[in-house]
């Protein structure tokens, strides 16, 4: 059992307790089983009072078929097949080869997904051939090639030596400039040109003989020029040419393409006409079961008493839903409109009401008469999920059918004589008048009283001391109150006290299957009853006060539980969900007055109040079932069944 | 004053020679390699093949596709507004025979505007009558 099934059951025993009867798993039922068949029964279970006889029918997994009706003046699906056979038509196997060969036109999906292979081939042998004809023209001219590639690189070797003699040069250049700057007389400038004047004739020097090298590799360079100026140019032609053929490629991909798209968004707004609406719903009652099973009791000659098992908080469990009837074929949009989709995040909750919680708690004040403690909660509208209706609208996709993928083996003879087997996979659309239009499963989740043990104890919790800690820590914290992850829970409950003046002790604790159960549960048992106080607390003394969803993981222990449980703040939240207390504004004395005690006039007795709550009660926990209703709609009903 | 003086001075020294040349890009070397020289025409054999590439092309788009590519568009949209509007009223269950012949009207409409556009994009492609 778990902690946190403990702690919601305490909490509503605490809220609700009384003295009842109740279902319990745990009850013995063997003498019915063994005479009295299950078949098509489900789930049952006892009651806690031994004596009582009493067995409960369960709700449990059901499948339903609704039924189809037809919007306007009747769906012909001629114009749908028509258009789809535009789409994705492909050739029979005999008929490929003249497909290939006459390049016959046969749909947008056989272009796309399959002709664009054998369409390409030719102008990739083309590419192929404009290559092998570049590299038999530069073989044939390799004497040219290797000249004009000498020539080339000598010259190129030339430049460098220009630059390299000119860097040199200009800092010579730089540093003479320099020395007649700052020189103070004329024959002093005089000796420095006399010092300069034998490395300035060496580079006249350098110069002239570079420049004699120059001219004769640019006279040979321009004799290799005019040799591969034809070879080049007759290669430029056999570049130009590829591109044209790679951009033809591309060009016949992309206009394919566009084609094929054009015709998917033609085929969509004919897919989606409503053409008519997919009616279907269920019920969780079990009337029909419990007349059956109060049947074969009486057969059997026994004596119990059959009864459907009270359920509430039915809510609707998105995370399991499945998703039925996608037809999503190759590169194919989706065809149908049978399902809808639930974001798994998505937490449905089905209905809410909003209502005056008179809590048996009492507020007890110096020289006033104890009151008892009231607030609003939010809570579920019981049963809203335990029978719904379903209405689909049913698109001409839907109606017309679903594709179903086929598989043909394609043989074509290449121009070369080459024999190329392809596997291609594409859709068929085949009429079906029985066919499936609409399928939703909805897996439900549903609450139910169980039986618990007894507990009994008393809680306090001062209201000026709670109220001090309140605004305190909601001035030094920003995160929200009781955020600690690390202390102990025996540290925790300390703090409570000596903080808040908040205590319960317990008289009569509950016990488990073995020691570790009971530690757990008696835990569990007691951060219920703290947090129980200081829910009334807040909600009774807090102006203000905002919840915020948080993940469970960010929480720490304490966090938890004090958003894990609680009749009105676990509403506020949301099943499952877990809450964080942050920003919390006290009323002033005068929200207190007017709020508390109207025509009265005590305020220091408010603030020197405590919130006591003793219990003995006859507890019981809240646990859960689920069922999955199984909704089916054909076009013709009797193929549903 | 005394810069001049220096620079007079320097090219006194220098002579000048540095200045007298300087190498040619390699690009200026070809033009002037093949100056007043025509492109050679492409050879039989490259002739050969490029009367085979036209053949073979496939080009980006034309005059027509887009005319017919722009009208589709046109159709399709009007199309798509006919449809959601029947939807609208065959969802609260009001569709009359006027809705249906309307709804008719822009299919049809539509469905020619891409067969005319299919037919225009397929022989761009090079191919010939559909099987």
């Amino acid at each position: 059992m778990s902690t946190s099934k403990i702690t919601t059951a305490l909490l509503a025993g605490l809220t609700l307790g009384q003295a009842w009867a109740l279902p319990d798993p745990r009850a013995d039922l063997s003498a019915l089983t063994k005479a009295v068949s299950l078949d098509g029964i489900g789930k049952i279970m006892g009651d806690s009072d031994k004596e009582s006889k009493v067995v409960y029918v369960a709700p449990s997994d059901m499948k339903v078929t609704g039924q189809f009706y037809q919007t306007g003046a009747g769906m012909s699906c001629t114009d749908l097949h028509n258009f789809r056979a535009i789409l994705s038509k492909m050739p029979e196997t005999h008929e490929i080869q003249a497909v290939y060969e006459q390049n016959r036109f046969v749909s947008p999906y056989f272009e796309v997904f399959y002709a664009n292979g054998f369409r390409s081939r030719d102008i990739l042998i083309k590419i192929q051939e404009l290559r092998d004809e570049a590299i038999q023209l530069r073989e044939d001219n390799h004497a040219s090639l290797a000249e004009y590639n000498r020539a080339f690189q000598t010259k190129e070797n030339l430049n460098a030596e220009y630059n390299r003699l000119k860097e040199q040069f200009d800092n010579t250049h730089r540093s003479m400039m320099t020395e007649i700057n700052t020189a103070s007389s004329e024959a002093e400038r005089n000796a420095i040109r006399d010092a300069y004047r034998p490395m300035i004739k060496d580079f006249n020097e350098k110069i002239s003989k570079s420049h004699e090298v120059y001219v004769e590799a640019n006279r040979v360079f321009s004799e290799a020029v005019g040799k591969w100026a034809f070879v080049r140019d007759q290669l430029v032609y056999l570049e130009d040419l590829e591109t044209d053929m790679r951009n033809s490629l591309q060009n016949y991909e992309r206009t394919s393409r566009e084609a094929y798209d054009f015709a998917n968004a033609q085929l969509e707004i004919m897919s989606n006409k409503v053409v008519g609406r997919a009616s279907v719903g269920y019920s969780l009652a079990t009337n029909e079961k419990v007349a059956i099973l109060a049947g074969r009791i009486k057969d059997a000659g026994l004596a119990y008493d059959v009864r459907h098992l009270d359920i509430f908080n039915v809510t609707l469990n998105p995370n399991i839903v499945r998703i039925e009837g996608e037809a999503t074929v190759g590169n194919l949009p989706s065809f149908n409109m049978m399902s809808y989709q639930i974001d798994p995040k998505t937490q449905i909750t089905l209905g809410t009401q909003k209502r005056r919680l008179k809590h048996d708690a009492q507020i007890v004040e110096e020289g006033q008469p104890s009151q008892p403690l009231e607030f609003d909660v939010y809570e579920f509208n019981d049963n809203v999920g335990s029978a719904q209706g379903y209405e689909m609208p049913i698109t001409a996709a839907s109606y017309c059918g679903q594709p179903t993928l086929k598989t043909t083996y394609y043989t074509v003879k290449t121009a070369d004589g080459e024999i190329v087997r392809t596997k291609v996979t594409h859709p068929v659309f085949n009429e079906n008048p029985g066919r499936v239009i609409y399928s939703q499963n909805v897996p439900l989740t549903y609450s139910f009283y169980q039986k618990a043990e007894d507990i009994e104890g008393r809680c306090e919790l001062n209201i000026a001391n709670s109220s001090t800690y309140v605004r305190n820590s909601g001035k030094k914290k920003s995160g929200g109150f009781f955020n600690r992850k690390t202390k102990s829970w025996d540290d925790t409950r300390h703090d409570y006290k000596k903080d808040m003046g908040l205590a319960c002790d317990m008289v009569k604790r509950p016990g488990g299957a073995n020691p570790e159960e009971s530690a757990l549960m008696n835990e569990a048992l007691e951060k219920s009853l703290y947090q129980d106080m200081f829910h009334m607390f807040i909600m009774s003394y807090a102006k203000e006060y905002k919840i915020t969803e948080v993940p469970h993981t960010e929480l720490g222990e304490d966090s938890r539980f004090f958003s894990q449980v609680g009749a009105g703040v676990m509403n506020l939240c949301g099943q499952n969900k877990y809450c964080e207390f942050g920003s919390v504004i006290l009323k002033s004395m005068d929200d207190l007055v007017g709020s508390r005690h109207t025509g009265s006039s005590s305020h220091t007795q408010s603030s020197t109040g405590k919130i006591v709550k003793e219990f003995k009660l006859d507890t019981y926990l809240v646990n859960h079932g689920s069922a999955i209703v199984e909704m089916t709609v054909c076009l013709d009903r009797q193929s549903c069944k | 004053m005394k810069k001049i003086i220096a620079i007079i001075a320097f090219i006194a020294v220098t002579g000048g020679l540095w200045w007298s040349w300087s190498p040619q890009s390699q690009e200026a070397a070809v033009a002037q390699a093949r100056a007043g020289v025509n492109s050679p025409a492409p050879s039989p054999r490259i002739e050969q093949l490029a009367q085979e590439v036209k053949a073979l092309h496939i080009p980006a788009s034309s005059p027509s596709v887009e005319a017919a590519k722009t009208q589709l568009k046109e159709a399709q949209k009007d199309f798509k507004a006919a449809t959601e509007e029947y939807n609208q009223k065959a969802l609260v269950k009001n569709v009359t025979s006027e809705d249906e012949e309307k709804y008719q009207v822009h299919m049809k409409k539509s469905h020619a505007a891409y067969l005319e556009y299919q037919q225009i994009v397929f022989n761009q492609l090079k191919l010939t009558k559909e099987i």
